[in-house]
């Protein structure tokens, strides 16, 4: 049997047209949206009056006037016209995006039912305890502070602040320069002093910290990128581990993202397992690719 | 209306005066205002899946996916965020063909609920917020809406309601009246065509005093520095000001698709943008020169800098800048260095640029907004330089040598924002104390820029209050540049030059009690590598011959103006 006749047809724009079609309804089908049956009829009812009503009166504060609701009526008509002659002509079909967006809608469908699952006790118990590092409070903190000046003393910093760590220690009181930020600080989070001081004098604070007697105590001189400090811990909060109860929303969002993400890899799978795939070989593949 | 929104502003300013003693800022936050997440239909184009969640959690400082296969991250974490997607067609193509009719809402109440949900006071602060974007043929006109708080919000007006920015404060002051507080910050004025700050209103007609104050009302804060270019000043409006060149990017945002035909890109003849009206210092001159001659000023903003990245993420960092405009467009390295197919100019061009720094006392939403209410911000240009600046009648010579200078700059007189009223004929004096980034580089030097008007004609200058490496302003008027110790090969500098600090007490040598004038600060750092020459760099390539290999970051506080007593 001769199957150039069936390839002709297969050439023909109008065949390609139906088969598209036909391959739209099964796709919207499978998504479960509706086929365009009805396509010469727009009905604006009761229901998308109140929805362009809704709309105004939530821009405006107000209910929209008769005319004013009019013009929406015209404009949207408007809009679903053009929609559908673009559907008509097929605007969509062989559009790299129209397929790309098709993919993700069905994508962000499957989401959307994973996304309201709910974990039972014990599987929100298990993640949280399996991702414990994430639900951390970080220390917490009270200090003051004196600032030797880089920029004003320039190579005698170190010295400067050393000798006036003796005198502090002796009970004495020493001049220090004045500071861009605060001399006592109260922080939530010690994090923040990376922000304020610049890198490394976190660590130096948290690791005084863990000495025994280091409250209430001057030590330094602690570098920072302006100078030198002299600290005194007024207050000090560990780190800890949050417990489940705490962060229970925190856990359930990010339970929920993981989920979603597992799920779809899952129904990803089973997508894919009705199909069968043909690759052109590999080998000849030279030309294509960087060596 | 009137009645309430008066009201309503009473009740900010008394919130203000009523505490004992001036309000005293303690803390600077930074932030971003303007980001775009996959619900902005260019984002969508370009590749950008990222959603407000996604983009919340990197701002915070979690690790996020990324097309090319890594996760990004930032350095230092943000303090606050704005998600401003496109209010036209939110969301549309994202959700692809036959969106359901309600999409817009949906989304909509999807960035509202995550704003709502990675709001953490005292530690992150979201708005909620949207970008009203008007691009006629004539130029742009674009402003994003922030919103003061999360409930009982309204849906968008936007572009597709009115293009004519008097409506979309028509529609601020509607919502204001219903108790529903917003502001609206205007962006790129620099491929505005000059319409920004065109001394005439939306239809051509003079101002007038009700319009000035509408504006002022809505608009206390302008956008000056982000991905696409510098909105400050422009080397035609400011010949003396030899750092007026910084990351200028003079394409219309409306003209970007070849004109008149449909010839090779190539071909395309290049349209810049009107200049005059485009630019912030002009307009600021031009309100005090308008407030002395027609008793108000239409031009009496703040500075607030942000990204306008379209990828989800803000990657402010120079050296960690990882998608910008999103993960198709600049996925890798090598898209970054050679893309060029949606734009005339190069995609180096743009600027991992910016960040607003709020003074504020806790980082919370009603703080945050209240700091934009009263402009008590400042750009930068994506660095955490710290600056504080204050001006008044009488403080002393040592008032920055205390511990207690912070408190002395707010009771002698106003920071930042601030307007001082005449004093007795004296010269007011301005305390300014500018600190580097603690993780970045060292400082050049601090400017004062003046602007004033005199006999129908507007005049500015530049002085050099503070400079590092003990540098001295020449008889030229000019001081010597600071060095460059940048390796645009390798992308390295180092800190030998500048200084850490700077700080001035400064009065002006060529004031005079009876005229209007605008004052404000710039505080500039040493020359650092741009983000192209890490990228080339990383890539072992020399830097690209069309952008500067290097850059001096900087930050520019909101201005603070002088009114005589008359």
């Amino acid at each position: 049997m001769n199957a150039s006749p069936w390839r002709r047809l297969w050439r023909e724009p109008l065949t390609r047209f139906f088969a598209a079609g036909a391959g739209l309804f099964v796709l919207y089908a499978l998504v479960g949206g509706r086929a365009p049956t009805d396509d010469r009829h727009i009905v604006i009812d009761r229901y998308e009056l109140e929805t362009l009503a809704a709309l105004w009166q939530a821009q405006w504060r107000r209910p929209p006037t008769r005319d004013e609701l009019s013009r929406l009526v015209v404009d949207r008509v408007r809009e679903e016209v053009l929609y559908r002659e673009a559907l008509a002509l097929d605007l969509d079909e062989n559009d790299v995006l129209v397929r790309r967006r098709l993919a993700e809608k069905l994508e962000m469908a499957l989401n959307d039912v994973a996304a309201t699952a709910e974990p039972s006790g014990d599987d929100l118990r298990r993640y949280f305890e399996s991702h414990a590092d994430r639900y951390v409070e970080p220390p917490g903190l009270t200090l003051t502070h004196r600032f030797f000046s880089r920029d004003r003393r320039g190579g005698s910093v170190e010295a400067d602040a050393q000798a006036a760590l003796e005198a502090l220690v002796a009970g004495g009181t020493v001049d220090d320069d004045s500071f861009h930020a605060a001399k006592t600080l109260e922080l939530q989070d010690a994090d923040r002093l990376e922000r304020i001081f610049g890198t490394g004098f976190r660590d130096a604070v948290v690791e005084h910290a863990a000495r025994p007697g280091s409250r209430h105590a001057w030590f330094g001189p602690v570098p920072s990128a302006y100078g030198a400090h002299l600290v005194r811990l007024d207050a000090y909060r560990e780190g800890r581990r949050r417990t489940l109860d705490e962060v229970r929303e925190t856990v359930l969002d990010d339970w929920r993202r993981d989920h979603v993400a597992a799920r779809e890899s899952e129904r990803y799978a089973e997508m894919r397992a009705r199909y069968e795939v043909d690759v052109a070989p590999f080998a000849s593949i030279g030309d294509l690719v960087q060596p | 209306m009137r009645v309430v929104i008066r009201l309503w502003l009473a009740t900010l300013l008394a919130a203000g005066a009523a505490a004992q003693g001036p309000a005293v800022s303690e803390n600077v936050y930074f932030g971003d205002l303007h980001l775009h997440t996959r619900y902005s239909n260019d984002a969508a184009t370009f590749g950008t899946t990222r959603t407000p969640d996604d983009a919340y959690r990197y701002a915070k400082g979690e690790a996020v996916p990324h097309l090319g296969g890594i996760e990004i991250q930032l350095r230092t974490p943000l303090d606050f965020l704005a998600v401003t997607d496109h209010a036209e067609n939110l969301g549309r193509r994202q959700a692809g063909p036959n969106p359901p009719p309600d999409l817009g809402r949906a989304v909509w109440a999807e960035i509202v609920e995550a704003a709502v949900r990675h709001y953490a006071p005292g530690e992150f602060t979201t708005f909620a917020a949207y970008e009203w974007t008007v691009g006629t043929r004539e130029g742009n006109l674009h402003r994003n809406v922030i919103f003061a708080d999360t409930d009982d919000l309204p849906f968008p007006f936007s572009r597709l309601d009115s293009d004519n920015p008097e409506d979309l404060w028509d529609f601020l002051d509607t919502q204001r009246a219903a108790g529903v507080e917003a502001l609206a910050i205007p962006h790129n004025s620099n491929v505005s065509n000059g319409k920004m700050f065109a001394l005439v209103d939306f239809a051509g007609a003079p101002m007038t005093a009700d319009y000035a104050a509408q504006r002022l009302r809505n608009e206390p804060v302008v956008e000056i520095t982000q991905a696409k270019g510098t909105s400050e000043t422009h080397p035609v409006l400011s010949p003396n000001d030899e750092f007026a060149d910084f990351e200028l990017f003079p394409e219309l945002l409306t003209a970007n698709r070849p004109i008149g035909g449909d010839g090779p890109r190539a071909e395309v003849v290049r349209v810049d943008g009107l200049v005059p009206g485009s630019y912030a210092r002009e307009a600021l001159v031009n309100g005090v020169r308008m407030q002395a001659e027609r008793g108000f000023n239409p031009f009496q903003f703040g500075f607030v800098g942000a990204t306008d990245f379209h990828s989800g993420t803000s990657a402010v960092e120079e050296n960690n800048m990882t998608s910008m405009s999103g993960d198709a467009v600049d996925a890798t390295l090598e898209e970054r260095l050679v893309t060029n197919t949606w734009s005339r100019l190069p995609f180096v061009a743009r600027s991992a640029a910016g960040l607003t720094a709020a003074w504020a006392n806790a980082n919370t939403r009603e703080e945050l907004y209240t700091a934009f209410r009263r402009r008590e911000t400042y750009a930068t240009t994506g660095t955490r330089i710290t600056v504080r600046f204050f001006g008044g009648w009488n403080y002393g010579d040592d008032v920055l040598d205390g511990d207690d200078w912070v408190a002395r700059g707010y009771a002698g007189g106003v920071p930042m924002g601030g307007v001082l009223r005449g004093g007795e004929g004296e010269t007011p004096t301005f305390v300014i104390r500018a600190a580097k980034d603690p993780v970045a580089a060292n400082l050049d030097r601090i400017q004062v820029i003046k602007g004033w008007s005199a006999e129908g004609e507007t005049f500015e200058r530049i002085y050099d209050v503070a400079l590092s490496d003990g540098r001295q302003v020449g008889p030229t008027g000019k001081a010597p540049p600071v060095g460059n110790t940048v390796d645009v090969m390798r992308a390295t500098y180092t800190n030998d030059i500048g200084a850490a600090s700077l700080e001035a007490v400064w009065r002006d040598p060529d004031f005079d009690p009876d005229v209007h004038a605008v004052y404000y600060v710039r505080v500039i750092e040493i020359p650092t590598p741009r983000w192209s020459t890490y990228d080339t760099a990383a890539a072992g390539l020399p830097p690209r011959g069309d952008v500067m290999p290097t850059l001096q970051e900087r930050a520019y506080t909101s201005p603070i103006w002088y009114m005589p007593n008359n």
